[in-house]
C-alpha cells in the first residue's frame, strides 16, 4: 500500500477514497451555489434605513447619507417629503436624483436600493416580503448554508474509524509553551535513541552532522562522531570514486541505497525518512510518540498478517514496523533508565528539533515583534483619529436646490 | 539507578487509570463475549477498543511527563 503522508481517505481502497471525495466536494458545494445564488438575489443589506423609508421618517444624519450616496455616485441632495411627491418622473431625471443605476429616492429618505427590491416595495400590502428580516430569498440562503454545513459533517462522521486510526491525546511537551525552548539534554538523548535503534532502517538525510554542533553535542563531539563512518567521495585525480572518513559537514548516513532497496528489505513498506516527520504528519509529535509506545494486543475478530504489526494509532492499523522501543534497549549516557516512554519522548524531542530547528529562534522573535507592533498599532490609531477629527468633526450645511 | 528493572512509566499510569475508565473496558468485553464463535470474520470490536484506549490515553497524557526526565 503506498504511503501516503496521512491521507485519511485512502486507505479504504479507490472505491472508498472515490465516494468520499466525491460526497465532501459535491453534496455541500451544489449546496453552497444555491445559497450563494440565493444571497445575491436578495440583494444588499437595507436594514433600518428601509424602515425609514417605507414609515417617511425624517432624514437619516448626514455624515451616514453622505457615505450611502458616495457609495452609488449620486450627488447628495435633501429634499422635504411634500416638495417630493409634487416632482414628476422626468423633472426627477433632470434634476439628476437619480444619477446611478439600480438606485432611488423613497420617501424623502437617502438610500441606495436594489432594482428588485424597488419593485418588491410598490407592491401594496408587501410588507413581509419586503423587509429585510423576512426575505424568503435570505431564508433560503441560510437554510442552504445549514444544509451544506450538515453534509460535511455527516460524509466524515460516516467514516470506519480503524480507517483513521485512533486520534492520538496532547502531551505536555516542554518546549510546547509560547517562551518554551527544547530540552536540549533530551535531544542528545534522543539522538542516541535515533542512531542505535532507527538508524538501521530511517534515514535522515536532511541532517547534517553539524547540525549537532551547539545543540546536543561539542564540535569535538560531533567530529569524532562523524569520523566513525564512511562516505563515498570523488572522484580523485585519477577519475575514481573513494571513501573516506565523515566530516562535520556530511549528511547523516542513508540505510539503504534507494527506496526499492529499502522496500526489498522491510517486505515492500518503505520505512520514511524521518528529517521532516513530525511536520510531515497531523499533530506529527503527539502521533509519533502514540505511534511509539502504543503497541497493544488486537481487539477482538481483527487479525492481521503475517509481516505487519497492530497498532492502534496507524491508519488502518497495520503497520509494517514491528515495536522497536523495547525497555533497557538503549543505555543513556547521563545514566537516565531507558523505559519505553523515555525513549519514546526523548526521540520526538530530537525528530521535533530535525523538523524545526528554528523553533527557539522564531518564538523569540514572535515574541519582540508582535509586542512591537502592538505599540506601533497603538501609535497608528492615535495618529489616524488625530488626522481625521478634522473630517469627522466638520459640519455640513444642506441647501434645496431650486 | 538503583533499580536494576525500571518500570515502565507509560505501563504502570495504563494500569492505574484502568479504573477510571471501567465502563469502557465492560463495554469491550461484552463485545468479545457478543462477537465469540463468530466464523464470518466481518465482526469486530474496534469501536469499543477505540473508546477504550481514548478514555485510558486521556487520563494518562497529563501525568506521564512528570515522571519522565
Amino acid at each position: 500500500m503506498a504511503n501516503f503522508p496521512h491521507c485519511p481517505y485512502f486507505h479504504g481502497g479507490v472505491g472508498a477514497a472515490v465516494h468520499c471525495h466525491v460526497a465532501l466536494s459535491v453534496g455541500p458545494f451544489i449546496f453552497r451555489v444555491i445559497s450563494v445564488w440565493a444571497y445575491a438575489r436578495a440583494g444588499p443589506f437595507i436594514g433600518p434605513v428601509e424602515l425609514a423609508a417605507k414609515t417617511t421618517a425624517p432624514l437619516i444624519s448626514p455624515p451616514m447619507c453622505l457615505s450611502l450616496t458616495r457609495m452609488k455616485g449620486l450627488r447628495l441632495r435633501s429634499i422635504q417629503p411634500t416638495a417630493l411627491a409634487r416632482i414628476s418622473s422626468e423633472a426627477r431625471r433632470a434634476l439628476q436624483l437619480e444619477s446611478a443605476p439600480g438606485t432611488s429616492y423613497a420617501g424623502g429618505a437617502c438610500i441606495p436600493t436594489s432594482p428588485t427590491l424597488t419593485s418588491l416595495f410598490s407592491k401594496k400590502g408587501h410588507d413581509g416580503a419586503g423587509s429585510s428580516q423576512m426575505n424568503p430569498l435570505r431564508v433560503l440562503a441560510l437554510l442552504g448554508a445549514g444544509v451544506s454545513g450538515f453534509l460535511s459533517f455527516g460524509t466524515i462522521a460516516a467514516a470506519d474509524e480503524a480507517e483513521h486510526g485512533l486520534a492520538c491525546p496532547n502531551y505536555p511537551w516542554p518546549h510546547n509553551g509560547i517562551l518554551s525552548s527544547y530540552d536540549h539534554a533530551s535531544i542528545r538523548r534522543g539522538h542516541q535513541v535515533y542512531q542505535q535503534v532507527c538508524a538501521s532502517c530511517h534515514s535522515m538525510s536532511l541532517i547534517s552532522y553539524r547540525d549537532l554542533v551547539g545543540v546536543a553535542y561539542t564540535e569535538d563531539e560531533v567530529k569524532a562522531m562523524a569520523a566513525e563512518i564512511e562516505v563515498v567521495d570523488g572522484p580523485n585525480d585519477e577519475g575514481e570514486m573513494f571513501t573516506r572518513p565523515g566530516k562535520l559537514s556530511d549528511r547523516f548516513p542513508q540505510p539503504y541505497a534507494n527506496e526499492q532497496a529499502a522496500r526489498f528489505a522491510n517486505g515492500g513498506a518503505y520505512p520514511p525518512d524521518l528529517s521532516l516527520i513530525t511536520k510531515a504528519r497531523h499533530n506529527g509529535q503527539n502521533y509519533v510518540f502514540a505511534l511509539l509506545t502504543g503497541y497493544h494486543d488486537p481487539p477482538a475478530g481483527i487479525t492481521i498478517r503475517d509481516g505487519l504489526h497492530y497498532n492502534p494509532y496507524f491508519p488502518g492499523g497495520a503497520i509494517a514496523m514491528p515495536k522497536m522501543l523495547i525497555d533497557g534497549a538503549v543505555e543513556y549516557e547521563d545514566g537516565t533508565p531507558a523505559t519505553e516512554a523515555q525513549m519514546g519522548k526523548d526521540v520526538v524531542t530530537f525528530l521535533s528539533w530535525a523538523a524545526e530547528p528554528e523553533m527557539e529562534e522564531r518564538k523569540l522573535m514572535g515574541f519582540k515583534w508582535i509586542f512591537l507592533m502592538s505599540l506601533a498599532l497603538l501609535q497608528a490609531a492615535y495618529f489616524r483619529r488625530l488626522r481625521w477629527s478634522v473630517l469627522k468633526s466638520r459640519k455640513l450645511v444642506v441647501d434645496v436646490v431650486n | 539507578m538503583a533499580d536494576e528493572e525500571p518500570v515502565d512509566q507509560k505501563k504502570y499510569l495504563e494500569e492505574s487509570c484502568k479504573p477510571k475508565c471501567v465502563k469502557p473496558l465492560l463495554e469491550y468485553q461484552a463485545c468479545v463475549k457478543r462477537i465469540q464463535g463468530d466464523e464470518s470474520g466481518h465482526k469486530h470490536c474496534t469501536g469499543q477498543y477505540f473508546d477504550y484506549w481514548s478514555c485510558v490515553d486521556k487520563c494518562v497524557a497529563p501525568k506521564l511527563f512528570v515522571k519522565l526526565k
